[in-house]
């Protein structure tokens, strides 16, 4: 570390450093993210048992879970939104039949391959809502897949993949993008309260509601805290539609429409951005995963 | 300093802050301590100014590698190298500046010297992406991430005072001298 030569690279290098950080486009720096996966692999077997440990212990950590109660749970969330995706599939089926009048190749629901992962951490900024995931193409995943929370809350996108490990972005990440959903007023039927929902940052979704009346008795139909959200966003992968992204807490009134209101949704688990280990859904045909 | 016993503990510590730094955060606010930036205390508190310097480059580094972020409009996230590098460079040399005249036994020293340390490379990280805000559209609030780096400097020096216990005994095993080596030795200009 002393030797000549080091000594007269390091203006070199701090040089070179100023203009990467400051001069040179993310775009050109794609290798970086290479070797930042590579990194999080050396790191794997240190901070994913830090991880674990430290979510085990902490304040934040979800619910316990008994074994047989959450399979039952999950298979009973996975068959609902089976349904519920069944559903719009085939009111858009319905609607492309009348409006092209003719047989197309229609699209059944496209199988998911599930795998159980175990979080290895998260970025040096925690505020970046990214959590590096034990399993990367080797295990078949790929950046159509979503990551799911216990319960199959939906947790977020895989954005990145390498090898071994994969990046998720939380939905609940401040500097996520807004996401159409559906707030669901009857849950046996794909047909809500359309919203926009907003990451604030404090692990909430927030944002407004599109006004819809009742056809009987033509009052504003409201969301009321405590009714299902789904994802219902046509730029998420396929596969993720109709997976639950959480519940209304509150509802107020827009104070730029009065007429509508604005939700605040909150994941069905308490810190999605801290759990140990999540589940993998990637589609087992593309078609499943293109939005 | 002994570059492999540099390199465990960088692997190490930067285990910690993968693995500890979002859970013993508060909430989703990003208020974390950083340990990569108290282990560069600790060497910059004894070390070379030149060490100090290469350990600043390789710790800033790794950390710019596993901070992805994500770019408006855009799905795949994004790696800078360079940040993080500079920040820590500038940090460990205000602890470089300061340790002349502190106690260095001491591990509230450590902690102080984190505390004021981490400012200045908050200071530098928050400027040097304000910067890059003209290459790349990001959401950045210049105004917040300050606010929120002021905080994670506060609690990186609360860290570091029982990280000290650790660090303190190290180092013999890092070839780093003792506080009281250097008391009546030739200043080392690295």
């Amino acid at each position: 570390m002393q030797t000549p030569l080091i000594q007269r690279v390091l203006p070199a290098v701090i040089g070179m450093l100023v203009v990467l950080a400051l001069g040179v486009p993310a775009r050109f720096q794609w290798w970086a993210a290479a070797l930042g996966r590579t990194v999080m692999v050396i790191e794997a077997p240190l901070s994913g048992p830090v991880w674990r440990l430290a979510t085990s212990l902490g304040p934040s950590r979800p619910a316990p879970y008994d074994d047989a109660t959450r399979v039952l749970e999950e298979e009973n969330e996975r068959l609902r939104g089976e349904l519920l995706r069944t559903q719009l599939e085939n009111d858009r089926l319905r609607q492309t039949i009348t409006d092209l009048q003719s047989g197309l190749a229609l699209q059944d629901n496209s199988p998911v391959r599930q795998l159980e992962a175990s979080v290895l951490g998260a970025g040096s900024d925690p505020e970046s809502g990214m959590l590096t995931i034990r399993a990367g193409t080797q295990q078949g995943v790929n950046t159509d897949g979503v990551a799911l929370a216990p319960g199959l809350q939906l947790l977020g996108r895989v954005v990145a993949v390498s090898e071994r490990t994969c990046t998720v972005r939380a939905l609940t990440t401040k500097s996520g993008e807004a996401m159409t959903a559906m707030i669901m007023v009857n849950q046996e039927v794909a047909d809500g309260l359309k919203c926009t929902l907003t990451p604030v940052g404090d692990g909430t979704l927030r944002g407004p509601v599109s006004d819809r009346r009742d056809p009987a008795t033509n009052a504003a139909i409201t969301p009321q805290p405590g009714q299902i959200v789904r994802l219902d966003d046509p730029t998420w992968p396929k596969i993720s539609r109709m997976l639950k992204l959480g519940v209304v807490e509150s509802v107020e009134p827009n104070p730029n429409q009065p007429l509508r209101r604005i939700v605040t949704v909150r994941p069905t688990v308490l810190d999605l951005e801290r759990i140990s280990d999540v589940i993998l859904w990637t589609p087992i045909d593309q078609a499943g995963g293109k939005p | 300093m002994r570059g492999v016993t540099f390199a465990l503990l960088a692997w190490i510590f930067l285990g910690l802050e993968l693995g500890l730094k979002s859970p013993l955060g508060f909430g989703p606010s990003g208020v974390a301590p950083s340990f990569m930036f108290v282990l560069l205390t600790y060497i910059a508190m004894a070390a070379t100014p030149k060490q100090t310097a290469w350990a600043a480059i390789i710790l800033g580094v790794l950390m710019d590698l596993t901070n992805p972020f994500t770019l408006h409009g855009k799905i795949q996230p994004a790696v800078v190298v360079g940040p993080y590098a500079l920040s820590f460079l500038l940090g460990s040399q205000l602890v470089l500046t300061l340790r002349g005249v502190m106690i260095r036994r001491n591990p509230f020293t450590l902690g102080f010297l984190a505390l004021v340390g981490s400012i200045v490379a908050s200071i530098t990280l928050v400027g040097v992406f304000s910067a890059r805000a003209f290459l790349e559209n990001r959401d950045w609030h210049a105004t917040h991430e300050l606010w929120v780096g002021m905080k994670c400097s506060l609690y990186t020096g609360i860290a570091a005072v029982p990280l000290a216990l650790v660090l303190m005994p190290l180092g013999p095993f890092l070839g780093l001298p003792g506080p009281q080596a250097r008391r009546f030795a030739r200043p080392n200009s690295g």
